[in-house]
């Protein structure tokens, strides 16, 4: 069915060629300027930069200049493969671990916020859980480092009080899946449990009331109103996480490992690895094509989640 | 009073009430240890560890570093300032010139559709961080200088999505109204636009503020110079070898017979990354539960 066009649309006046409208309107044109020159310079010439996964790097030659060496860097990159699996592994399971928790965490958070009757209680409950949102990874990584110190750290003291063996917390891979995903959530369930409280304020209130005359509790009231009103609010924003589930904070990683050469088999991450492949042994051709992984890697997931998304309903997906 | 609550809908549950209070509390006790920490001669810390509360309260560790590292970390805190404010005022000028284009129809601004679609598409897709820094650090000159801290940041889709969703909720009549009263499109833009899209504008600033204090990834790609130590930098470098950067100096002679402050002085200087932050506590509730606007990141 095509739309037919009303009146008004048919009065429209006829198209400027580009010239006239460019003299027309210009300022739109001088204004869009300055984000279109940043996206080139930061977002797309690098985009084209991928070819460099393709060329033997060198310093004189740059970026779209040296040798050309077809897939020679892959072959590299396959023989450490184990390297990058290790650091795809970590990658998902921390993001995975985060994202799941955080979210169940801040959905339940916003909920509590919504029941509670004391505003001022509500507004100093806010106020609290938003304040890790406000640290950088490093100083994260300075708690941290008060926490799981060897010899004067909170946990160790707590664990030989209680008649325990201090951990050797900065040699025991083993622990940091855990402790990585317990900062991440503990840095952000704070901002978003209260994004989650601001959707559901705008909930009317009547479904509420009539299921309360109808005897239903506050867990029946959670999990068969709040959730699925919420639904589309959290299937957007998890799929917005899972989108860029390959990507990591370099940040966080640095500040609460430093890098720690001992702890590199749960805590190494894409990009970290990235990082170190660059800069710790120059390693270009082997960067680029870690590089280049990722950047499709994860074009891919998005796709692919975005999809799914849209074959469980259209509203949930991004585009 | 009581009955009034007793009549409205969903009290609080107890369990709701208990698992909030011990959220809060762990979210503010880590806070708590480093100021502490920060607070407590480092003799102590050495013989007893970490507390939650100064046991032997005392700013010696304060004295130390003002005294001897006093000019590192003035010139880190000053640099970050710089970087902070110059940041965001880039960063929000680009933003917010560039949602104002992309509100216009296509009839005015035809490639409106067009550069939305190239913002977005950009944060589905990137070249990874090689040739972005290859880049910057040898085509662009962003390397060792305050440039670098900044300028790689300028276009932010997330900001400037939601900014276009305060422009794009302007009514038609407004502007108009303002043609016919003869206003040119740069008038319109500063005198009824930004105005009228002031709150989210404001968000997108905190936020960026937010970002430049915090940021640590462009001083460790682009930064080599520990001129140009931001702060965050500096207590990294504290973090990973603090006794580098507090013994091999000669230290005045005050402080000649106390021990290294090693642990405090990583405390005290994360105090000092901290508070200048704390300044923005007032307004982020108001405005940041606007970052998220899911609606504007679908359009």
């Amino acid at each position: 069915m095509g739309k037919r066009k009303n009146a008004a649309s048919a009065y429209k006046p006829k198209r400027l060629s580009f010239r006239q409208e460019l003299r027309k309107n210009y300022f739109f044109y001088l204004l869009a300027i300055p984000g279109v020159v940043a996206l080139l310079m930061f977002s797309y010439i690098p985009m084209a930069g991928i070819y460099v996964a393709f060329e033997n790097y060198n310093y004189q030659g740059g970026l779209f200049g040296s040798e050309f060496v077809g897939l020679a860097n892959f072959e590299f990159f396959f023989r450490n493969i184990n390297n990058a699996l290790r650091a795809t592994r970590n990658t998902i399971v921390i993001n995975l671990g985060a994202i799941l928790i955080g979210k169940a965490l801040q959905v339940t958070v916003a909920i509590f916020l919504g029941d509670i009757l004391h505003n001022r209680f509500r507004k100093a409950t806010q106020t609290l859980i938003l304040f890790p949102y406000f640290l950088s990874w490093i100083v994260v990584g300075v708690v941290s480092d008060a926490l799981f110190s060897e010899r004067s750290g909170i946990f160790n003291q707590l664990i030989t009080a209680l008649g325990g063996e201090a951990v050797h917390w900065s040699s025991e891979p083993q622990y940091w899946w855990a402790i990585i995903i317990f900062a991440t959530v503990w840095k952000g369930f704070g901002y978003g449990s209260i994004i989650y409280y601001a959707t559901l304020t705008g909930f009317s209130q009547e479904i509420y009331e009539a299921a309360e005359i109808d005897g239903a509790g506050r867990f029946k009231r959670a999990t068969t109103i709040t959730l699925p009103l919420l639904k589309p609010t959290i299937a957007v924003l998890l799929l917005l996480d899972i989108g860029g589930i390959l990507k990591g904070s370099l940040d966080q990683i640095m500040g609460m490992t430093k890098l720690n050469p001992l702890l590199l088999e749960t805590t190494d991450t894409i990009t970290t690895f990235v990082y170190r492949t660059t800069t710790q042994n120059g390693q270009f051709g082997m960067a680029s094509a870690v590089s280049l992984y990722q950047s499709l890697f994860g074009f891919v997931l998005v796709l692919a989640a975005n999809l799914i998304a849209k074959k469980i309903d259209p509203e949930y997906a991004l585009f | 009073m009581r009955k009034i609550h007793h009549k409205k809908l969903h009290r609080e549950s107890k369990m709701g009430v208990f698992v909030l209070v011990v959220l809060s509390i762990l979210c503010i006790l880590p806070l708590m240890m480093v100021v502490s920490a920060s607070l407590t001669d480092e003799r102590y810390i050495q013989e007893h560890g970490y507390s939650l509360l100064p046991m032997e309260p005392s700013l010696n560790t304060y004295r130390f570093l003002i005294a001897n590292r006093g000019k590192m970390i003035l010139r880190a805190m000053l640099l970050t300032v710089g970087v902070v404010v110059l940041g965001t005022i880039y960063s929000v000028t680009i933003v917010t010139c560039f949602a104002y284009s992309v509100t216009q129809k296509k009839e005015v601004f035809r490639f409106t559709r067009a550069l939305s679609f190239m913002a977005w598409f950009a944060t589905i897709f990137s070249g990874g961080v090689l040739p972005w820094y290859i880049l910057c650090t040898q085509n662009y000159g962003l390397r060792n200088n305050i440039w670098a801290l900044f300028i790689p940041y300028g276009m932010n889709a997330f900001n400037m999505f939601i900014i276009r969703g305060d422009f794009r909720r302007i009514p038609e009549e407004m502007f108009e109204s303002a043609k016919l009263d003869g206003a040119s499109h740069g008038q319109i833009f500063t005198r009824i636009a930004i105005p009228l899209a002031r709150s989210s504008i404001t968000t997108v600033a905190l936020f960026e503020i937010l970002t430049f204090w915090n940021d640590f990834y462009l001083p460790q790609w682009l930064i080599t110079d520990s001129d140009y130590n931001t702060i965050q930098k500096l207590l990294y470098g504290m973090l990973s070898n603090v006794t580098a950067l507090l013994k091999n100096s000669e230290l005045s002679s005050v402080f000649a017979h106390m021990t290294l402050p090693t642990e405090t002085a990583k405390m005290a200087v994360a105090v000092m990354a901290i508070l200048p932050m704390m300044l923005l506590y007032p307004f982020a509730l108001r405005y940041f539960v606007k970052g998220i606007n899911v609606g504007g990141i679908k359009g």
